[in-house]
């Protein structure tokens, strides 16, 4: 029977040199994520700046008219869910993809005049202003297009992150000042999207936090 | 001459040895899910066999390893560091274990208790409602803690044994 400890060792040795192998050499990892082909063009309103997806070029923040645009910052960054603007400061989702096309959302903050990027919050995803201006983000939230929900690799990444599955109370929604970018208000956030936007946008802060205190 | 096949197969298969055999084989389970995953992306949009055994390999092996892996993958983003990663824990552990156990006077025995104290203590540490215990859901966290817990019954009685054979 001792003779087995050695089976499993030279077993592991030699999955790992066929591995290796298919991986470096053979096998191309394809994305889940490029399916299709893209050229978008989003412009940020206020400013002569765009944020584009392309297959052409890099993804990321450009200047300019669409056809002559220029590179300023590279990044995925998202113009779907939320983006705001705060003079000189533009809050914005980053999207970020694992090897195998996984896609997480972090909460940026991008100087339109030095072009710093600060990651404010790591899986989080900004879903726009309230009604009384403040930013509204949901934090240690996985991005929903990881189906089912959740997959095996999103749990692995979710076990670091400090993301629990079920809606245990480690997601939450947070609200902040667009000017210093503090967190004003926060709350346990219960992983229902549906009614989010009236819950949460189109109310004020002191609405929220009116109900929120007994 | 007659050859006598499976001579040095009458040792018995000591709880330790055990111990590290459960552990090399949960690490081992993860990698045909991600090894699908790349070459046929379509594998993680649906639950299946693959990932069941992901799930139940992750959850068995101890939770600082699965943490430290997360956390690997977290930072490089790359699903094929975490799969060279568990082989290479595998491994490592398999020879380093098979020689330690194997060593002469007290330091067997002081590795089989320093691998049960960090049993206990992991079990422990998974029992706790922490939020990276959860993750993966009660069928798969239970199953690990029972391999945990098995493993250590293993090791607590491979060290009753070895204290009374001394």
């Amino acid at each position: 029977m001792n003779e087995s400890k050695l089976t499993i060792n030279a077993f592991t040795l030699v999955v790992m040199l066929f591995s290796a192998i298919m991986f470096f050499f053979t096998l191309v990892i394809p994305s889940i994520s490029d399916w299709t082909a893209v050229n978008d063009y989003y412009r940020i309103e206020g400013t002569d700046y765009a944020i584009v997806y392309s297959d052409r070029k890099e993804n990321g923040i450009y200047e300019g008219p669409q056809q002559t645009c220029v590179l300023k910052l590279e990044g995925s960054f998202g113009h779907d869910w939320g983006i705001a603007l705060e003079e000189p400061y533009l809050y914005v989702n980053e999207y970020t993809y694992t090897d195998m096309g996984l896609i997480h959302s972090d909460l940026v903050r991008i100087d339109l005049t030095t072009f710093r990027k600060d990651v404010l919050f790591k899986d989080a995803i900004l879903r726009g202003r309230c009604a009384s201006g403040e930013l509204v983000c949901i934090t240690g939230y996985p991005m929903p297009s990881t189906f089912p929900d959740t997959n095996s690799m999103s749990n692995l990444y979710n076990m670091a992150a400090g993301i629990a599955d079920g809606g245990d109370g480690s997601s939450r929604v947070v609200y902040l000042d667009p000017a210093t970018s503090e967190t004003l208000y926060e709350l346990p956030f219960d992983g229902a999207e549906d009614g989010f936007d009236e819950a949460y946008i189109d109310r004020t802060l002191d609405d929220v936090r009116g109900e929120a205190q007994p | 001459m007659r050859i006598e096949w499976g001579t040095k197969r009458g040792k018995a298969l000591t709880g330790a040895h055990l111990c590290v055999r459960i552990f090399q084989v949960a690490s081992l389970l993860p990698l045909p899910y991600i090894f699908a995953v790349a070459g046929y992306p379509a594998v993680i949009t649906s639950r299946n066999v693959l990932s069941i055994l992901f799930d139940a390999g992750i959850m068995a092996i101890p939770r600082v390893e699965a943490l430290a892996l997360s956390l690997i993958y977290r930072a490089t983003m790359n699903e094929m560091a975490v799969y060279f990663a568990l082989l290479v824990v595998s491994l490592a552990a398999g020879f380093t274990f098979g020689k330690l156990l194997r060593s002469e006077g007290g330091a067997a025995l002081r590795i089989r208790r320093a691998f049960a104290a960090f049993l206990a203590a992991d079990l422990v540490l998974r029992l706790l409602p922490l939020g990276f215990n959860t993750v993966f859901g009660l069928p798969a966290a239970a199953l690990g803690a029972l391999c945990e817990a098995a493993c250590l019954a293993f090791l607590i009685l491979d060290l009753r044994s070895a204290e009374r054979n001394d």
